[in-house]
């Protein structure tokens, strides 16, 4: 559904929400008194090149309320000096310094207990935010009547320079134009996936999203794998169609390895398995926090919400339900989702698998 | 002024400017001509431009790489006269569309009627401050986008063509004989069946030709060759539309020529796609009879799978003849 939300400040800024599967789920929308704090979570390893431009970008945001959590990750290079200098007497920084490099995602889980916005956006520390995010963001959110998991603008990549490769791409970035319409309407079943920087969260969500976290957390995991799936599945995404914030390609980048091109996959094959693998062992974890994370609407979401967290078709979720680690904990968990759901409807949404 | 949804490039954080583009003209020789092509590209009006001239006697091979480091890269060709716009109008489309493009280029068949939603409200992505609102609607009324998985390969004769370098760099490490190549005519195709192309001034680009010379069918099978040399790096814009141009440049190319290129790709084919896609994908292309045979003539390349996939292929045909 698309439309145009009118607030102040942003008269008309187009949005499209995404629905999430089976949204039956009343979420209401944020209250629209005060300006909500807005947390963001900076997270550098290594980009002492870049960093710096980073933090000015969040320095210069328009919104009046917000804090940034900066994380240095284990760096070996200048970063961790670079942020120190940068965020030294002014009060809406804090910096967190990790010893070691145990991946992004393990740092944003840290920093969830370390916040207090009620909306967080996760910050690669090379990319960039317009002045314009936060606010921006903000003002879609409080426009709604029901609260989206996730919210995403449109992004604009740059090369290591700051040249402008490509401007405004809209989320489902590596499948075909052709099916787009057809895509934005089977992802009630699938979470469009934007790059990083793009995104801004319920940190509620992401509370609930930690239960989804994999056992062992690793360098290559990016949190938006996790977060953006979940916030997605829990409540929907709302689509700002209109650029927010800029990503880098460095030519080092673990997802991207080149510009983004018109059905052109550029995630490198390694970096498919390791989020093959993070996909998998989250849809286990679902199996068993299920009830937790979807409270009383349980019984109808479970299963389309396992479905999308593997990965969107009926087919593919079948195909994945064979493999490690979701196989197991399903078996394991056979006895109780039979009796949740009746076996019947087991054996239906498990497929051959049942 | 240019700006990225209504913000100017200059007060967003990280010193953002537009992309530097390469434009490569090589001289024809015609002192007049040249001289003339030199005005039009000092009178370009997009300002991060960069002008590579080679000689006409120099090798007709480049390799873009080394020739330069802008992220893209203008190819002129012929006798036609860019105007002062050229560059910022294929930068525009570059820089505009919802969806990145490999390449831009510059149609002669310009059919507006075909017209497709293609460059969104300036105001909400990338302007380029050389394009004034009232051309930014006439670009993008007269542009369009032609998406590679629903047309795999295209045939278009453009002089003018706007690149980006990653993707030229794809296709020439793709395989040996396709380093250093560097003309439209190749390119363009390529480059489009990697990441997709808009055409500027045309609504639509026609598919591949009837073949009708012996000269268009001598370049298909030269454009098949390379495609088939290139497996690895060309199957990354994926592997179902990597089979369906095969399939198309094959078509009429001359059965035997087909036979020799894909028997000649065979490991590359079997390491870059596997038995059973392979065997598959073949069997569309030649025929299952001519893919049995190309294996069976090659025993050092048969493996458990692979003869497993020949044999459900030949269960396959015996039911068919039944």
């Amino acid at each position: 559904m698309k439309r145009h939300c009118s607030v102040q400040g942003h008269p008309s800024l187009p949005v499209c929400f995404v629905a999430a599967p089976e949204t039956s789920i009343d979420r209401p929308a944020a209250p629209s008194g005060a300006n909500p704090l807005f947390s963001f979570v900076l997270i550098c390893w290594n980009h002492e090149r870049f960093v710096a431009d980073t933090l000015q970008s969040i320095s210069s945001q328009d919104y009046p309320n917000w804090e940034c959590l900066a994380i240095d990750n284990g760096s070996t290079d200048g970063s961790r000096s670079l942020i120190e200098r940068h965020v030294t007497g002014d009060s809406r920084f804090r910096l967190l310094a990790r010893p070691e490099n145990h991946g992004q995602l393990a740092a944003a889980l840290d920093a969830l207990d370390r916040i207090s916005g009620e909306f967080v956006c996760i910050v690669d520390s090379d990319d960039l935010l317009f002045p314009n995010f936060a606010s921006a963001h903000v003002a879609a959110r409080l426009a709604e009547h029901h609260r989206s998991g996730v919210s995403s603008g449109r992004i604009v990549e740059i090369d290591s320079g700051g040249a402008v490769l490509s401007g405004a791409i809209r989320p489902f970035v590596n499948t075909p134009a052709c099916g787009q319409r057809k895509k934005a309407a089977a992802a009630t079943f699938r979470a469009p996936l934007n790059p990083g920087t793009s995104n801004v969260f319920a940190r509620s969500d992401l509370l609930l999203a930690r239960l989804l976290a994999p056992d062992r957390l690793e360098a290559p995991q990016a949190a938006d794998n996790l977060f953006f799936r979940a916030a997605h599945m829990m409540g929907g995404s709302l689509l700002i169609e209109t650029p927010l914030s800029a990503y880098r390609i460095t030519g080092t980048n673990v997802w991207a390895t080149q510009p983004a091109m018109l059905g052109f996959n550029r995630v490198r094959p390694e970096v498919e398995k390791i989020f093959l693998r993070q996909m998998l062992e989250q849809a286990a974890k679902f199996v068993l926090h299920g009830k937790e994370i979807l409270g009383t609407s349980y019984r109808e979401r479970f299963w389309p919400s396992l479905y999308s967290l593997t990965g969107g078709s009926e087919a593919q979720a079948m195909q994945r339900f064979l493999e490690p680690p979701l196989k197991e904990t399903l078996a394991a968990e056979r006895d109780t989702l039979i009796r949740d759901f009746g076996e019947e409807q087991f054996k239906r949404f498990c497929g051959g698998g049942a | 002024m240019s700006a990225i949804g209504g913000i100017p490039l200059g007060s967003i954080a990280g010193n953002l400017s537009l992309p530097r583009v390469c434009v490569i003209w090589r001289k024809t020789g015609n002192p007049a001509f040249d001289e003339r092509m030199l005005q039009a590209l000092q009178a370009q009006d997009y300002p991060l431009a960069e002008l590579k001239i080679i000689e006409p006697q120099d090798s007709a091979r480049l390799n873009l790489k080394d020739e330069t480091s802008a992220p893209f890269v203008c190819l002129l060709e012929g006798n036609v006269l860019p105007q002062p716009d050229c560059l910022s109008k294929h930068m525009q489309l570059h820089l505009g569309l919802p969806w990145p493009v490999a390449v831009s280029y510059e149609s002669e068949n310009f059919t507006a009627d075909t017209k497709t939603e293609l460059l969104p409200d300036p105001d909400f992505g990338v302007s380029i401050g050389a394009i004034a609102k009232p051309f930014y609607a006439e670009l993008a009324r007269t542009s369009a986008c032609n998406d590679p998985s629903v047309q795999p390969w295209l045939s278009a004769d453009a002089r003018v063509c706007v690149y980006r370098s990653a993707a030229v760099g794809i296709f020439q490490s793709s395989s040996p004989a396709a380093a250093g190549i560097a003309a439209n005519d190749t390119l363009l195709p390529f480059c489009h069946f990697i990441g997709g192309s808009a055409s500027l001034a045309s609504g639509k680009t026609s598919s591949l030709p009837a073949i009708d010379t012996d000269a268009e069918r001598a370049i298909r099978i030269s454009q098949l060759g390379l495609l088939l040399q290139g497996a690895e790096k060309l199957s990354h814009a994926a592997p179902f539309r990597y089979w369906r141009a095969a399939n198309l440049l094959a078509r009429g190319a001359g059965t035997a020529e087909v036979h020799a290129l894909a028997g000649r790709e065979l490991p590359g084919l079997l390491k870059t796609f596997g038995a059973q896609r392979t065997v598959n994908s073949l069997a569309l292309l030649i025929g299952p009879r001519s893919v049995h045979r190309l294996f069976l003539s090659r025993p050092a390349l048969l493996s458990p799978s692979l003869l497993w996939h020949l044999g459900r292929m030949q269960t396959g045909l015996m039911r068919r003849k039944k």
